[in-house]
């Protein structure tokens, strides 16, 4: 193992962590969208998509329709929520639609999670503004790679001291 | 040099670029295979009712906002729409409108999941909607709806598409005539 070898393997390692970062972010640039790929986390879909599952998104400029799968956000909270929209309201003065959303597999519309915090006390409808992207293709299972990531963080670890030892013994 | 190391990598690679090439084919093969989905609803009945919480009980504050409950028929054959990468269709009925305040406006009434092609074939009559009818200015007043089946295919890979039946005629809405029990 000498120095110069090592310092090749780890540029290479580098261009390839960059090449994927680079296009990814070309990809949201391409879909309008901050980051077109997102992992499903929670069952409130089912069985259209289950936890692991990967949904690619896009933002495309016209309105939203009834019943296509957005991803939002809700003011105040972190973890943005995969649901199908049930209601739509357009009104081309404001510009704006008022949306309601639902998940497949949850029993009531999703009033209670947008009034969950006191701060969004009679909040009735999200707005495209919330929007953060929406569901136009699925590929199953692949994002359990990064849920067991984030579980176990001794996989990640792992992982990383893989890409070192590649670094430094790889010839 | 063929050590065991270049030999397992080269089988990786292969392997899942092979893996990734046949699911594009199945993901782009599921929009060129022609299908032919039909499908009406129709409303039997259409009522009007005031109060102050939706089906959900989320609250209106007053008591005088305007519910609408109907009463739907629904015929669809969406047998041709189940091919080798449909996981489930998401089926909804939903009623189309317009207001002054609002140009557009939809509503879910109605839905159901379908995950077999034998059971692809929706005939039932007496459907009441699902999730409360109530427009944004709670109001029913000079409005007449039209209704139409609207399906959504997941897929088991690939790209999700949307399809709808042709719209129904319009129903006005009555006067309010009940209070919501």
């Amino acid at each position: 193992m000498n120095l110069r070898q090592v310092l090749t393997n780890s540029l290479n390692v580098l261009m390839m962590l960059f090449g994927v970062f680079m296009s990814y972010k070309a990809w949201g640039l391409y879909t309008n969208c901050e980051s077109p790929l997102v992992v499903v986390l929670s069952g409130s879909m089912e069985p259209a998509f289950e936890r692991g599952d990967i949904l690619f998104l896009s933002n495309p400029k016209k309105a939203i329709d009834i019943g296509e799968i957005c991803v939002f956000k809700i003011p105040g909270r972190d973890i943005p929520i995969v649901h199908r929209v049930i209601d739509r309201h357009d009104s081309p003065e404001t510009g704006g639609q008022l949306l309601l959303t639902k998940g497949d597999n949850n029993n009531a519309d999703d009033r209670g999670l947008y009034q969950e915090l006191y701060v969004n006390r009679g909040k009735m409808w999200i707005e495209p503004k919330d929007v953060v992207g929406r569901v136009q293709g699925f590929l199953p299972y692949l994002g359990m790679f990064t849920i067991f990531m984030t579980d176990y963080p001794l996989l990640k670890y792992a992982l990383l001291g893989g890409v070192g030892l590649v670094v430094f013994l790889y010839e | 040099m063929n050590s065991l190391q270049n030999r397992a990598n080269a089988v990786m690679a292969f392997s899942i670029s092979a893996i990734f090439c046949l699911l594009g084919a199945i993901a782009f093969s599921a929009l060129i295979i022609p299908s032919n989905p039909t499908g009406t609803v129709a409303l039997d009945s259409i009522k009007v009712v005031t109060g102050r919480y939706d089906k959900y009980w989320v609250d209106y504050k007053t008591r005088d906002n305007e519910f609408a409950n109907t009463i739907m028929r629904i015929d669809a054959d969406l047998t041709s729409l189940f091919h080798w990468n449909t996981k489930q269709l998401f089926v909804y009925a939903v009623a189309e409108y317009s207001t002054p305040t609002h140009p557009k406006n939809q509503i879910v009434l109605w839905d159901t999941i379908i995950k077999r092609k034998s059971k692809a074939m929706i005939r039932k009559k007496g459907v009441t909607n699902k999730y409360s009818l109530i427009d944004v200015n709670k109001k029913w007043t000079n409005v007449q709806a039209n209704v139409s089946i609207h399906w959504n295919i997941v897929p088991y890979v690939g790209f999700m598409t949307y399809g709808h039946s042709k719209a129904s005629e319009g129903y006005a809405f009555p006067l309010p005539s009940g209070i919501q029990n």
